[in-house]
């Protein structure tokens, strides 16, 4: 309890509870509850049972009640066309009923996947070319001969350096290995051959960029497709939903007799 | 072609196909429509107001087939007296005021506590699952226990201090509607808001939902 000011009242905590004080009333309230640790306590009891009123939902149930149209002198009616609860998910064949998220996201997923899956077959189709290099021969003039394939990976740039390094350690420890004509290791064309790599590299990379941008632009095009077609399945959902009740309306107006509910005048109510 | 065109062209037994014009015209322009003599624009009111109509009747009077005809009737008198009603007050606080009368009317002939029934021929976790695909079978029995319990407090409240709650927490009025739609001074709504959610408060924690409060108000 606050020894300045009084408690608020049960009306001014409910006021301030829905927000519906004007802002000094709020002020002066939101500062004594801040001091005050029994109407702090109050408040947030109060706002946990209303947060606790959110759970209670009437149970679903389909009305679409109408007005008929009314002839000379006859009374108007409330026609009651809604179907029964229980019936109103089963209506219709299984292709009418609207998808679970699950199934969607299955969906998904399998389009997806095959849409991997015919890229990864194209890539079968292409396959990645290795550049077999003898190990004598010049790995920049090899690399020349297929200028049409510029992709090359870590794996490969990895295998050439070991290469490279490996050669380099045999011509100090032994100095028997000649790798050329002249018999020399030339530091010159080694870093050449460094530097065409590096490049080759830098190409590969730009290039797997570029492929996964195009990736993600497929990826977002079949999302986009997918958002496409679950639209135009909701809307063929309502447009037949439209067609049930214009149907069940001819019905119910060709049909003398058919057993709807109405709300007569004078009924007793 | 507008809506009065295609009306007036559409066969009289059939019901016509619903318009962007049909909805998205306001409660008021629907009302003047339907006052001259146009059932389609009434029509698009049962469609705009059947949903919360039903729902304030089911939670005031607690039973399903009850509540629903409560709000055909509500909906049948409203079109009756269309002609008396001058637009003073939205057409919706109209619809609540007819909807309420006729909730009271049932209590008084009743003449007991309202007591809520879920329907026995429906599977409770099927028809839940059907608007909630997401959720889990824990989250679902749990949410229902907890919405039986509310249902069941709020069963037990005064009449008017229920009537307050529901209108305040599910249909969002401001005290001053409640107090328009009750016949009441402001402050008695907030009095019964008040005492209302504390007695819902003290049977929630009477019922394991809500840790009980340590420190009470004088």
């Amino acid at each position: 309890m606050n020894d300045r000011t009084p408690c608020a009242t049960p009306e001014a905590l409910v006021t301030y509870l829905y927000e519906e004080c004007e802002p000094a009333e709020r002020q002066s309230i939101a500062a004594h509850v801040e001091m005050c640790p029994l109407c702090a306590d109050e408040v947030r009891t109060l706002s946990d049972t209303r947060a606790h009123l959110t759970s209670w939902s009437p149970p679903a149930l389909s009305l679409g009640f109408q007005i008929t149209r009314t002839e000379g002198d006859q009374p108007a009616k409330v026609l009651d066309f809604a179907e029964p609860a229980s019936r109103s998910s089963k209506s219709g064949g299984w292709w009418r009923q609207p998808l679970p998220a699950w199934a969607q996201a299955a969906a998904a997923v399998v389009i997806f996947a095959a849409g991997m899956s015919v890229n990864a077959f194209r890539s079968v189709e292409q396959p990645t070319r290795v550049v077999q290099v003898p190990a004598t021969q010049n790995v920049a003039v090899a690399a020349d001969r297929h200028t049409d394939d510029l992709s090359v990976t870590r794996e490969e740039f990895a295998r050439l350096e070991s290469r490279l390094r490996a050669m380099e350690r045999a011509d100090v420890s032994r100095a028997s290995y000649v790798p050329g004509t002249d018999g020399q290791v030339d530091a010159n064309e080694l870093g050449a051959q460094v530097r065409t790599l590096q490049s080759r590299v830098a190409d590969s990379e730009r290039q797997n960029l570029d492929t996964f941008a195009k990736l993600a632009r497929a990826l977002e095009a079949n999302r986009r497709d997918i958002d496409a077609s679950r639209e135009a399945t909701q809307k063929i959902t309502l447009m037949d939903e439209e067609l049930q009740d214009h149907r069940q309306v001819l019905r119910s107006a060709l049909v003398p007799g058919l057993a709807v509910r109405t709300a007569l005048t004078g009924s007793g109510r | 072609m507008n809506a009065t065109a295609i009306d007036a062209r559409w066969p009289s037994y059939l019901q016509r196909p619903r318009l962007v014009s049909d909805v998205t015209r306001s409660d008021e322009e629907l009302v003047t429509r339907s006052r001259g003599g146009d059932v389609d624009s009434f029509n698009q009111l049962i469609l705009r107001w059947e949903r919360p109509i039903y729902a304030l009747a089911y939670r005031v009077i607690g039973r399903e087939e009850d509540a629903r005809d409560v709000c055909q009737e509500t909906f049948l008198r409203a079109y009756r007296s269309l002609g008396g009603f001058k637009g003073q007050a939205k057409f919706s606080s109209w619809l609540y005021r007819i909807a309420l009368n006729l909730c009271r009317d049932w209590i008084r002939r009743q003449r007991r506590a309202p007591v809520s029934q879920f329907p026995e021929d429906i599977d409770v976790l099927e028809a839940a699952a059907a608007t909630e695909p997401t959720e889990s079978i824990e989250d679902l029995v749990a949410r229902r226990e907890l919405s039986a319990v509310v249902e069941e407090a709020m069963a037990k409240l005064p009449e008017e201090q229920r009537t307050a709650i529901i209108l305040k927490e599910y249909h969002g009025m401001t005290f001053q509607e409640i107090a328009d739609l009750q016949g009441c001074p402001l402050s008695t709504v907030k009095t019964r808001l008040y005492q209302g959610l504390s007695v819902l408060r003290r049977q929630l924690e009477r019922q394991g939902q809500m840790v009980p409060q340590m420190v009470k108000r004088t």
